[in-house]
This record gives C-alpha cells, structure tokens and sequence, in this order.
C-alpha cells in the first residue's frame, strides 16, 4: 500500500515538473564547435638568402584542435653556417567556418602591435635569430627575420606567438601564449 | 579611506569616556522557549526587555541569553509568528534562569487563526550559525568570505572576488546550497564558479555539518549551506530596512533595501521587496593593486504570502546577476607562461594597476534567476500539507583574452535550467514521534555555445524520504531513510571540437538508498551531547564524466571518465555544545569515509613522470577525473568563555586530515589548520550608544604541510598571522535602532598568501581592509 502511494507521489511531483517544463524547446544537437582562438597549422618558410630557390618550410598540425589525435610537428632541415630569411608562411584555424576566420595570419598582421613572436634555439649555438619586422609602436613583431645557422648539429627551435594586448613593451613577460610549439632542427 | 578613519577615531573617542563612567552591571538572564502543549523548542522568537530596549532571538534550541544587565526587575515581551504575544515579570538576580512557554494561537483558536510560518526544521546534527551581529559584521561579503567565520568551513577562492565554501575539508558539488527552500543548482564545474546566491537576502545562514542527503538529497556529502530569508511580516504598516556597506580595499560600496507590508485588514496577504548593489574595484594586496579585479553585483527578490483558515501560499522570486573581474595576472596561456608567473616574486608592473572600477577581458557574467511557489495546508488533526515549485536558470558567460575578431563574443557559455517538484507531510506528534514523509522530483537540461568544455545533458532525479524525531524529556532520537534514482543522458560528438564527429547520447543510471540516524542529549548543566551517523551520495557530476580542455587560468588539461561510479559516504560525528551560561560553545569531531571519491589526478606515465597533452600552446600537463576510498577526520571547536562582565574570550579552531586511502597520500586542496583567538569589550550602555562590542582577534592559518610539492604546480604557501578588530554600536535614532560597525580586516597590512587561494600561484592575497557599515531600520513596526 505504502509502495503505491509513494508511486503516486512521485508521479505528482513529475507531472508538476513536467506541467512547467513544456514550455522551452529541446535543442536536441551538440552546437557548432565555435573555438574561436584555436590554431590548426602553423608554417615556417624559411628562404637561403644567398639562394632564392633554396627553402626549407616546417610545419606544425593538429586538425582536430586541443585533444584527440596529438599534433603532427615538421622537422627543419638547414645548412650549416648559412644565412635565412624566414617568415610565418601560414597560421590556420581549418575549423572555422566563416573562410575570414580561417586565416589568423592576416588578423595576426592587422594586430601586429599586440604580437610578438619569440624564437628559442636549443642549444643557443645552432642558430642566431633576429626579428627584422616592427610595429607601428617601433617594436619587433617576428613575423619576419633571419636566422644565421652555425656548426652541423642537432637541437630544437621553440616558436611562441604572444598575445599582449595593450601590454606589449617589446618583451615576452607581459600577455598569455596563443601558440608554443617546439621543432625538431637538423643542420647538416 | 581617510574619511572612514577619521571617523573611526570619532567613535573611538566618543565611547571610551561613556565605558568609564558607566557602572558594572553583570547580571545574567536566559532560558529556553516552549510550546505549552507539545513541548517543542521554539527557535527564532524574539524576547525583548522593556525597560532596556534589548532585543535577542532565540537560537535553534530555542535558547536566549542576555548577559551585562542589572539586577532589578524587567518585564519581558516574547513574541513568535503563530503564538500568542506573551509578557512576563522578572527578578534578576546574579543569574535567573527562566524557561518560557508560548500558547500555539492555532490550538487556541482551534484552526480560525493560521499556524505560524516556523524556521524550516533542520536535521539533528552539528550546525554552525551565523546570525544577529555576526552576520551583519559580514554584509558586503560573498557567501563563501562570509562563511569563513564559522569553525570548520572555508573558501576555495580564485583570486578576491570568487570564493566557494568548503566545509569540514569538502566543496564544489559536495556542498549543497538550499536559498529560500530551494537547492541551488547553478553551475559547478570548476572551482572558479561561485555561488550564484544574495547573502543580503538571508536573516539567518546555517551551515548543517556532515552528510545530509536524507533530508536535502543528492550531493549533500560535506554538508549543506542553508540560506533563510527572515518570515513574511503578517502586520499591518510599511517598513523595512536599508543596509550600506563601504570598503576600503576595493572601494567597494553595497547596498541593500528591504521593503514589507501586509496590506489588507485582516492581515491575510504580505509583501515584500528587496534589492542589492554590489560594485567594487580592483582589490589590493599589502604592495601593489590586483589588475581587473573588479566586480559588478545587482539582485533582486519579491516574496508574496497569503494565510488564512490554515492556508499557507508563498510566492518568491529572486534574480542574481554579477560581473566579475578575473585577474589579468593569471592569464596564462602555456605551462611555460604559468611557471614564469609562478616564479616572480610578484605580478609584472603592468598587471599591478590602481584603484579603477574597470572590468575588462577576462571575466565572467552570471545571471541566476529563481520562482518558487509553495502551498500549505494545516490540518487540525493530522499535520501540513506542504507543496512546492521551483524553476530556476542558471546563465553564465565566460570571456577570455582574445584577438580582434572575437572581441565582441563570450568563449563559453552555459545555460542551466533547474525544475524542482516537492511534496511533503508534516505530521503532529504521534506518540511523541514527529516528522516528515514526502517525495521529491528534479528536472535539469543544460546547453552551451561556443567552445566545449562540457556538453549537453538532461536528467530526471526521483526520490521518497522520511525523517522522524522522538523527543522525551532530554532526549531526542532521530531516524531518516531516503530513495533516491537519477537518469542522465549526454549529448556531445565523438571528438568534441570536430564539427565532422558524429554525434552520440550516453545514458546513465545512478540510484541509492540514504540513511540518518541522529541523538541529542540535554544535561542538566546546560550542556547537550549530539551524535549522528549519516549515509550521503553524490552521483559524478557532468564534467566529472565529460570534460575535455583546459580550464582557464590553471594551465592543465583536464579529462572526464564515463564510466565513474557514485560516491557514496558514512559519515559519523558528535559533538558537545552549551549556549548558556559563562561558558560557551560548540565543539565537533567527525569521521567521513567516502568510497568512489572522486578527484583530478594528475597523469604519470610507467616511469612515474608526467604525462603533458600537446596543444597549440605547448605541453599541458594532463589531468584525469578518477575514483579512490577516501577518508576525512577532524575537528571544530568554537569556545567562549564570558571573562568579566565586560570581557569575553573566543577561541576557534578547526583542523581536517584527508587521505587517499588507496595509497595512504594525503588529498590536495584540503584546508590547513586554523586557530582563532578573539577578545571582546563589551560597553555599558549609555544614552547615545546601545550594545557596543569591540572586538579584536588573531587568526593563524598553518602551512599546509601534508601535500608534497610534486602534487601542485607551486609549493604550499607559508603559514600567516592575521590581525583583525572591529567596534560595533548601536544608536537609538528617533525610535529606532540603527547598526553602526567599523572593522578591520589585515590591520598590520601583512603580506601572506593562502593555500585554499588558486591565484596564490599569481599574487599575494589581500592586504588591509576597513569597512565601515550602517543598518537603517524604518516603518512603526520596526521602531524598538
């Protein structure tokens, strides 16, 4: 007896939910993935300025977005003791769906003032990399530079795009990382 | 600020000749109120000496007390909603203890009159109160600052403006709030999402220690927060009361405004209005201002009652709506920008910025929205019918740092809606057993927009409940079971952030049996022995089992499990307390085992090193949702002891071990221990100035020395001494009492940061802070 009255109750406090729940329509679809701040793929494109022809482009990939598969990460292969010019070649949100947002490069370039890219050779002996590019506020940006290569070696190169909104000084310190990823460097 | 000082010198000033002067006066008065017929204590009456205009409320046990008064005879008003107004004459000697009963107006009038609107009955356990001054020394706090004052519970904070409260070492979705009568339901899934919740509406917060499920439901493991708004006035004549409240620190300056009336003759209906402001700026530690750090607070609620013939319908509606300021300093885009902030002794000089009331990027918007309606019915014979409704939204946006072209849209959004059926008895006494039998359904949806953290899900709770007591003479014995069934299902793609990734709809079934059995023990002394053993159970929450991401300003990546378990908890407690006498005081130990606890555990590979995510921002380090026993044991003791008439001295202390049982580690993120000492002066009374108290205390917070450095991105902080004092008075103005209180919080300004503080990785906590507030009582019914 008890059982049923319980049943009973039970029923009337979700008939008294469901009464008020009516009203709003179910969205019955998971939402277009809207990640406005991923990056997809990176280039580098880095030029032998003694040699128009000779180029070397590296790139970093991960199609799927933060989780899921790892990103695919390119090696560079330089000459030793030779002098590049490099620029960022690509910067990619492929998920995007308005083809505008696809590209971040050219939002990257319009904002160059709150960008700085930074370059860390490891060891420090591979290769010396100079910013040649500045702002409208004179500071360096590095979407564009060189890169004088020493000794056959091997070591990394760890790239990090910041992002310094009103913060930029012409340091790394000040704003948060949009994108850090570390290549694989091979001069021989 | 120097005007609040200037001013607290003038108060300074004004009262100590008035304490010099004064006579000792250093008798006491106390007793406990009863029903006449069931013998039942009656909580929250309010007595009143008429010849010195003081007024006390009885507590939860019905008890009163008033200390430092003269011999002599008095005559004492003792009214409560749904007794008759009673006046008593009595001789005060050194100490007279007077027990009281109240006649029920609805046994005297046999159902013409209604049966009161009595304090929500709490279960028989161990309870922390914040009420009368010490709730109106917090006013202009966030719930979880508030809370910190009772023994036992804390704060997880995530920089000034966000704090959750923890209690006995538990928090975020083991901690239920109930505001009004309704569990809230806003967003919990991180420890940055603060309780969507008004303080300023509570007349009365109680914090129930321990597992609670019986009576509150699921995810009442670590306790719960009861917010309780004062009774609808069933009075003729408009009145109400404003609050002002002024800091220092932050420039912050609140607001709140009360407004009740019953306006028809025969007193069947009752209204009342209340609205809050909050508005600060950037708060600031003992050296530099914490950039962006502001927030922006506007809330409402309309309450409407109807009584009549033992009819009881109460209308409430409130809404909630902030803006906050997140820290600029703790933007960290990669580990590597984390670790760089970790190690400068203090945020770069363009994040220490000075007082402004500017939010921008990052921050958050919330808006939690309530309705409740609520129908009883009193049958002479049997009992109430009770019947409630409540529908609540909980809406939150959240912004991050970002380039130009998203500038004008939020990163996440999540959109909680909360419906809630109850139905529940209250029975008479029968065979002095009393209690409640009643059912409970709940049903949620949750939506977002932009990025994913967690996805879509709708769920159906179901659950039956009784909770009996048995009260003879001074004993009282409770019992509870409860049945509890949830139904979850998800909705989401495969791979989150692929709009290609078909979609799939995991389901889940999640059901347990509760338990509660409670005793409390009345000695002759004064003092009363509580014990209680409690079953609670908290299904995993949504981002337990889903997220995928990372998580704002902490730089891990952070993984749900599917297939988790629900934790299911024994809890067992007892406890000691007195609220008469010159000794004082509640003192608590408690065991708590959880199986299943769930937590984030950092991921090792085979050789025991970290395991880090790659992202487009580097190396995350990677976090996974998974289940271990737990074990929480410790103790809260709250002691007073009146020294002097005028002298009275406080101590606090509250301590928490929390082990992983599986591997005997401690947890992380457990509360380190905490000793108060506090000393109050309490004024004679004079013309100008009624109850004055100067308060002055210590708190020290130990180091959390039970993590080892490699379970935390940084090291525990060092352990910190505060100092705090405070002056409150109370001015007879025109008829009416206004509450006036000075206090200063940090007052050697010491630089100190906390455990419990997620930005403690960013920044030192906060330095000085003086408040200065003003309570303004108005309408005839109000004047004291």
């Amino acid at each position: 007896m008890f059982k049923n009255k319980f049943k009973l109750g039970a029923i009337a406090a979700t008939a008294l939910v469901m009464t008020f729940s009516a009203c709003k329509k179910d969205k019955e679809e998971a939402p277009e993935a809207d990640e406005n701040e991923l990056i997809t793929k990176v280039s580098f494109k880095f030029t032998n300025a003694a040699n128009a022809a000779d180029v070397a482009t590296v790139t970093w990939s991960d199609p799927d977005g933060e989780g899921g598969v790892a990103p695919t990460i390119g090696t560079l292969n330089l000459k030793p003791n030779t002098t590049y010019n490099f620029e960022v070649s690509e910067v990619l949100n492929e998920t995007a769906k308005d083809p505008d947002e696809r590209n971040i490069l050219n939002e990257i370039n319009e904002e160059s003032y709150e960008h700085l890219w930074v370059y860390k050779p490891v060891a420090a002996s591979i290769m010396t990399v100079t910013r040649t590019d500045k702002d409208k506020n004179n500071f360096e940006i590095g979407l564009k530079g060189t890169a004088k290569t020493g000794a056959a070696a091997t070591g990394t190169l760890q790239t990090i795009l910041r992002h310094q909104p009103g913060e930029k000084n012409g340091t790394e310190a000040p704003g948060s990382s949009d994108f850090d990823a570390t290549f694989p460097v091979r001069i021989q | 600020m120097t005007k609040y000082l200037r001013l607290s010198w003038l108060l300074l000033i004004c009262l100590f000749p008035v304490a010099v002067k004064a006579q000792a006066c250093n008798s006491m008065l106390f007793g406990t109120l009863r029903d006449n017929r069931n013998n039942s204590i009656l909580p929250g009456a309010t007595i009143k000496i008429k010849e010195l205009s003081q007024i006390m409320v009885t507590d939860g046990d019905g008890h009163y007390h008033f200390n430092n008064i003269c011999k002599g005879n008095y005559t004492l008003e003792v009214t409560y909603v749904g007794y008759q107004p009673r006046v008593v004459k009595v001789n005060v000697s050194a100490q007279k203890e007077l027990d009281i009963a109240l006649i029920s107006t609805s046994t005297q009038l046999s159902g013409v009159q209604v049966a009161g609107v009595k304090a929500e009955r709490k279960p028989l356990q161990v309870t922390g109160r914040l009420e009368g001054r010490a709730l109106e020394m917090t006013r202009g706090q966030s719930l979880g600052e508030a809370l910190k004052v009772i023994p036992g519970v804390n704060a997880i904070q995530t920089g000034p403006s966000i704090s959750k409260p923890v209690i006995q070492g538990m928090s975020g979705n083991r901690v239920l709030i109930s505001n009004a009568g309704v569990r809230q339901e806003g967003q919990q899934w991180g420890s940055e999402h603060a309780p969507e919740v008004d303080p300023f509406i509570a007349s009365e917060v109680t914090v129930v220690k321990g597992a609670s499920s019986v009576m509150y439901g699921a995810d009442a493991i670590g306790g719960v927060v009861l917010l309780e708004p004062a009774p609808l006035k069933y009075q003729s004549g408009l009145g109400g009361q404003v609050n002002l409240v002024g800091m220092s620190n932050s420039g912050l300056g609140a607001f709140s405004g009360l407004i009740e009336d019953s306006p028809d003759k025969n007193n069947h209906f009752s209204w009342r209005l209340q609205g809050t402001t909050r508005i600060a700026g950037n708060a600031k530690t003992p050296n530099y201002y914490l950039k962006n750090t502001g927030l922006r607070e506007y809330n409402g609620a309309l309450m409407l009652g109807y009584r009549n013939q033992g009819w009881n319908a109460e209308l409430y509606a409130s809404s909630f709506n902030t803006k906050l300021g997140i820290f600029s300093g703790s933007n960290v885009g990669s580990t590597e920008d984390r670790n760089n902030a970790i190690t400068r002794p203090e945020p770069l000089e363009i994040y220490q910025s000075d007082l402004n009331y500017k939010i921008d990027r990052p921050y958050q918007i919330v808006n939690h929205h309530l309705g409740k309606l609520k129908l009883s019915k009193l049958f002479d014979k049997a009992g109430t019918l009770n019947l409630q409704y409540s529908y609540q939204q909980d809406y939150r946006e959240e912004y991050d740092v970002v380039r130009g072209s998203s500038q004008n849209r939020y990163q996440y959004q999540f959109d909680l809606t909360t419906q809630v059926g109850d139905i529940y008895f209250e029975h008479h006494p029968i065979a002095g057993i009393s209690g409640r039998v009643g059912v409970n359904g709940i049903y949620q949806r949750n939506y977002y927009e932009g990025a994913y953290l967690i996805p879509f899900f709708k769920s159906y709770n179901g659950a039956g409940y009784i909770i009996e007591r048995w009260k003879k003479n001074k004993l009282e014995l409770e019992g509870g079971i409860r049945y509890d069934q949830k139904w979850m299902q998800a909705t989401k793609r495969i791979v989150p952030r692929d709009n290609n990734s078909p979609l799939e709809r995991p389901e889940f079934n999640f059901s347990q049996v509760t338990g509660t059995f409670g005793m409390s023990y009345h000695l002759p002394s004064g003092y009363r022995l509580t014990g209680t053993a409690a079953k609670g159970w908290r299904p995993p929450s949504i981002n337990e089992l889903f997220i995928e991401g990372v998580h704002q300003g902490n730089a891990a990546f952070e993984r749900g499990d599917r297939n988790l378990k629900d934790e299911s908890s024994l809890n067992l407690s007892a406890g000691i307390s007195r609220s008469t006498g010159k000794l004082t005081g509640d003192i608590s130990v408690y065991h708590n085992h959880i199986d299943n606890f769930i937590y984030l555990q950092p991921q090792l590979d085979a050789q025991g090193k970290p395991i880090f995510e790659i992202t487009q921002r580097g190396g995350f380090l990677s976090y996974q949702y998974v289940q271990v026993n737990a074990r929480f044991t410790g103790a809260d003791a709250l002691v007073a002891y009146q020294l002097t008439p005028h002298f009275k001295l406080t101590g606090k202390y509250a301590t928490v071990r929390a082990y992983n049982t599986d591997t005997d580690e401690h947890l992380i993120y457990i509360p380190a221990d905490r000793y108060t000492g506090m000393l109050t002066y309490g004024l004679p009374d004079s013309k100008t100035f009624k109850s004055t108290l100067i308060d002055f205390s210590m708190t020290h917070v130990a180091r959390q020395s039970r993590v080892r450095d490699d379970q935390d991105f940084a090291p525990a902080p060092a352990g910190y001494t505060l100092v705090n004092a405070a002056i409150s008075t109370t001015l007879p103005v025109h008829g009416y009492a206004w509450n006036l209180s000075l206090s200063v919080d940090n007052l050697l300004n010491k630089e100190y940061r906390d455990y419990l503080n997620r930005f403690r990785y960013y920044s030192a906590d906060l330095g000085r802070n003086i408040s200065l507030r003003l309570q303004i009582p108005f309408g005839k019914n109000n004047k004291s």
